[in-house]
């Protein structure tokens, strides 16, 4: 197998991201392309990455593959992507991963594939009754500003006003920021509840938005105490979303 | 899955040692070998038999077969190397990166090779002093006895300092000894000695309340005799509810829950 990818540096921010999830990663490659599902030990956050074969700029597919990666190494190699270097991975004889920078040169890092088992990651099925579409650097600003406060993010969508609220309450402080697409914060509302709230565990939001530095889009799903799902829109339609459990009081 | 290699020969030993720090398991290595290290300063450990133990974030201890300090350590590793020489001789290098540090071990022989993905989310609970105990029953009286308030701690009398000085809900003087070891007759009779001198300087006679996690028979027997009274606290209950790091109340759900429920998807 052999791929390549026009910016590393989308692989260099999802990665990251994912990183902070799961410790090693299962890569399938079928004729469709690539695609990562995983879920992390405590079963709280499920990731699911996908580049299609049009999302690629090279796909050379012989046959059905899974290449097992050590999250902490393919991030530490990945941190060497600069601007307009382009990305190709390519799987090498003796088990192993050829991961290549092409830029300024041609830098090859090559790191052992793992013999590992990729665990079947079942379907979720979540009656989502909001979805927001907005910026990924204001999902991450959001989080940032109120990860001080507590160690939990409380979103509340209001459909009449077309707002979504993140609160954070912790013994000392409290923080809000209301989003809109008045204020110019929010590209898309659609709500089918009156008032939807839940709670996510801010950690685990933290580590899901440094991925967006690599993403032109996101779409934020949920409803009253169900999981969020956030869902990256990549450069050249590939996709990395999350899904992440709410937190009961 | 746990794996045990005995007697592997040197070429098997480098391929199971290379596999498993690819996966970042943790590694047990029984052998003879000797140990090169250059860093802020250099040494050399001539041959002998010695446990390694390589650990997933590329800490390293040697350890002889006597004594609870290893020989050598790296507390991490940039790049942990396996090769070797002539399928006789293992090399196992590891390199830290700041300040730099490289530990090299050569083995002729190795016994037994053990490695393993381990998990481990136990909680270390913290064993808490004396003064944290006496300032914790300074804050929560209710914890020696309902309706106590303490007054005073470290309070000075003649013949030495009363951890807490309170007064009971009837009013009545009550001098607190505290011990966070099984309290012995020496502690009875420490406490005694402050409720016979503070009955002296003030006429009125005190309760004598001994608070510890356990007593010896003696104490328990010579409380008794003396008139003074026990409290048995546990260090391990009041660091767990009152010492430990609070952590949130609420719960988070698991995504497992939510397999198979209609909606989108």
């Amino acid at each position: 197998m052999k791929l390549r990818f026009k910016d590393a540096r989308t692989w260099r921010y999802t990665m990251n991201a994912v990183g902070k999830i799961i410790d090693e990663a299962a890569f399938r490659i079928t004729s469709e392309g690539l695609r990562m599902k995983a879920i992390d030990p405590s079963r709280i956050v499920m990731v699911d990455f996908n580049l299609s074969k049009d999302s690629l700029d090279e796909f050379i597919y012989e046959k059905d593959e899974i290449i097992g990666v050590n999250m902490e190494d393919l991030v530490k190699i990945l941190r060497r992507a600069l601007k307009n270097d382009e990305l190709e991975l390519e799987t090498i004889e003796g088990n192993r991963l050829a991961v290549v920078f092409i830029g300024r040169g041609r830098r090859t890092f090559i790191i052992p594939s793992l013999e590992t088992i990729a665990e079947e990651v079942p379907e979720l099925k979540i009656p989502f009754k909001v979805q927001i579409k907005m910026p990924p650097s204001i999902f991450r600003d959001v989080v940032k500003e109120l990860e001080p406060i507590s160690d939990a993010i409380e979103f509340i969508a209001k459909k009449d006003e077309e707002k979504l609220l993140a609160r954070a309450t912790s013994d000392l402080a409290e923080a809000e920021i209301e989003l809109s697409i008045e204020n110019g914060a929010l590209i898309d509302f659609k709500a089918e509840e009156e008032e939807a709230r839940a709670i996510y565990t801010v950690d685990y939001l933290s580590d899901i938005s440094t991925a967006s530095q690599a993403a032109d889009e996101l779409d934020f799903y949920f409803a009253t105490a169900v999981p969020c799902k956030i869902d990256y829109t990549l450069p050249m339609g590939g996709r990395l979303t999350f899904y992440v459990a709410p937190r009961v009081e | 899955m746990p794996e045990i290699h005995v007697n592997p020969k040197i070429r098997e030993a480098e391929g199971i040692l290379k596999k498993a720090l690819a996966r970042k398991e943790v590694i047990v290595i029984v052998g003879s070998l000797s140990i090169d290290y250059v860093g802020r300063s250099r040494s050399r450990l001539t041959h002998g038999e010695r446990i390694v133990l390589i650990k997933p974030d590329g800490s390293i201890l040697v350890h002889r077969p006597t004594g609870y300090k290893p020989v050598n350590w790296q507390p991490d590793s940039k790049i942990i190397e396996v090769f070797t020489h002539d399928s006789e001789v293992l090399v196992i290098r590891s390199i830290r990166g700041k300040p730099r540090e490289i530990l090299t071990m050569y083995f002729d022989n190795v016994k037994m090779i053990y490695t393993d993905k381990l998990v481990d989310h136990g909680e270390f609970a913290m064993y808490i002093d004396e003064h944290e105990i006496r300032d914790l029953l300074y804050e929560h009286p209710e914890i020696i006895e309902d309706g106590l308030r303490i007054i005073e701690k470290e309070k000075p009398l003649r013949n030495g300092y009363i951890d807490l000085f309170g007064v009971d809900s009837r009013g009545k003087p009550v001098i607190i000894e505290l011990k966070r070891v099984t309290a012995t007759r020496e502690a009875v009779l420490q406490l005694y000695n402050y409720v016979v001198e503070y009955e002296k300087t003030t006429g009125v006679k005190p309760r004598g309340i001994l608070v510890a996690p356990s007593f010896s028979a003696k104490a328990v027997e010579s409380l008794s005799k003396l008139g003074l009274e026990r409290r048995e606290i546990s260090l391990q209950k009041l660091w767990r509810e009152y010492l430990k790091p609070s952590q949130t109340p609420s719960k988070t759900h698991s995504l497992m829950d939510y397999l198979g429920k209609s909606g989108e998807e």
